[in-house]
């Protein structure tokens, strides 16, 4: 199997794990960086588009968060590098997944300018609703959602997936 | 019109429901409670632009999450946008169908 290092991204091949392995442990044959992460046992459905520009630690984080239910896809964008990775459906296309990105982006930032602490941002649409959560100073996770409100239970697993990526990118900053 | 905006009384009646601000381009049209509201038009009606070209049937209303509590929604409102400032602690889900609401009796939208 392949695993990427948490650390530097790279592509470790490992001895294929036993049926039901819920977590993967090894040293990055690149960095030596010790993972030690939870493997998510849903894999991607056969009707996702995903990709990871050289940032594959974000593929966990979307292949857990798309395949939740109530949940269509999902992606991350910067304001520096612009869309770093995704995980939708594949009736968006990457250049429109990226003008979402944009869009979104250009409506997220114009409020912060003039009202304090803004946090989190929802667009609620007829038949979709999108949340942008920040992921820190400059990146945003954007989750396209087929209903919303999500259910209580949805939403707690959604904010357990963000929250426990947030731990473990903050655990390897030095 | 003038009595459309009029109307716009009652979402100030509306409870948890701080301030308002209804913009067309960047211009104010109509105030309630809101502090250097010529600040926030530009805001509120670009991102209520930028959020109506996303889909092609528009969008409902945006919400902005605070770390004070009081959430920002923004509404389209035929060529002009609602901004709203909800008081802390109001459920933002029920204070959003409520505007809808009245903003439907008005006519608005």
């Amino acid at each position: 199997m392949i695993a990427f290092c948490e650390d530097c991204g790279n592509k470790n091949h490992l001895p294929d794990q036993a049926d039901g392995t819920k977590r993967i442990i090894f040293r990055c044959s690149r960095c030596g960086y010790p993972n030690n992460y939870a493997v998510q046992d849903t894999p991607h459905p056969d009707n996702m588009l995903a990709y990871d520009h050289g940032h594959e630690a974000f593929d966990p984080l979307l292949g857990a968060i798309s395949a939740l239910p109530e949940i269509d896809g999902s992606f991350v964008f910067s304001n520096a590098d612009g869309l770093i990775a995704f995980n939708m459906p594949r009736l968006f296309s990457e250049k429109q997944i990226k003008a979402l990105a944009t869009l979104l982006e250009q409506t997220y930032e114009g409020p912060k300018q003039v009202y304090r602490g803004i946090k989190d941002m929802v667009l609620v649409t007829q038949n979709k609703a999108v949340l942008v959560k920040s992921l820190g100073r400059s990146k945003f996770l954007v989750v396209v959602a087929a209903q919303f409100p999500l259910t209580a239970q949805i939403m707690e697993k959604l904010n357990n997936l963000i929250a426990s990526f947030g731990k473990k990118r903050s655990n390897r900053t030095p | 019109m003038n009595k459309k905006i009029k109307g716009l009384e009652k979402i100030a009646r509306i409870k948890g429901v701080r301030e308002f601000l209804l913009v067309d381009e960047n211009r104010v049209v109509k105030a309630h409670g809101a502090k250097d509201p010529e600040k926030k038009a530009e805001s509120i009606i670009n991102c209520s632009q930028k959020a109506g070209s996303i889909s092609r049937s528009g969008y409902q209303y945006l919400l902005f999450s605070r770390e004070n509590q009081n959430h920002l929604l923004v509404f389209p409102v035929g060529s002009f946008a609602l901004g709203i400032i909800q008081e802390k602690g109001v459920n933002s889900l029920m204070l959003a169908n409520q505007v809808k609401k009245a903003l439907k009796d008005i006519d608005f939208i």
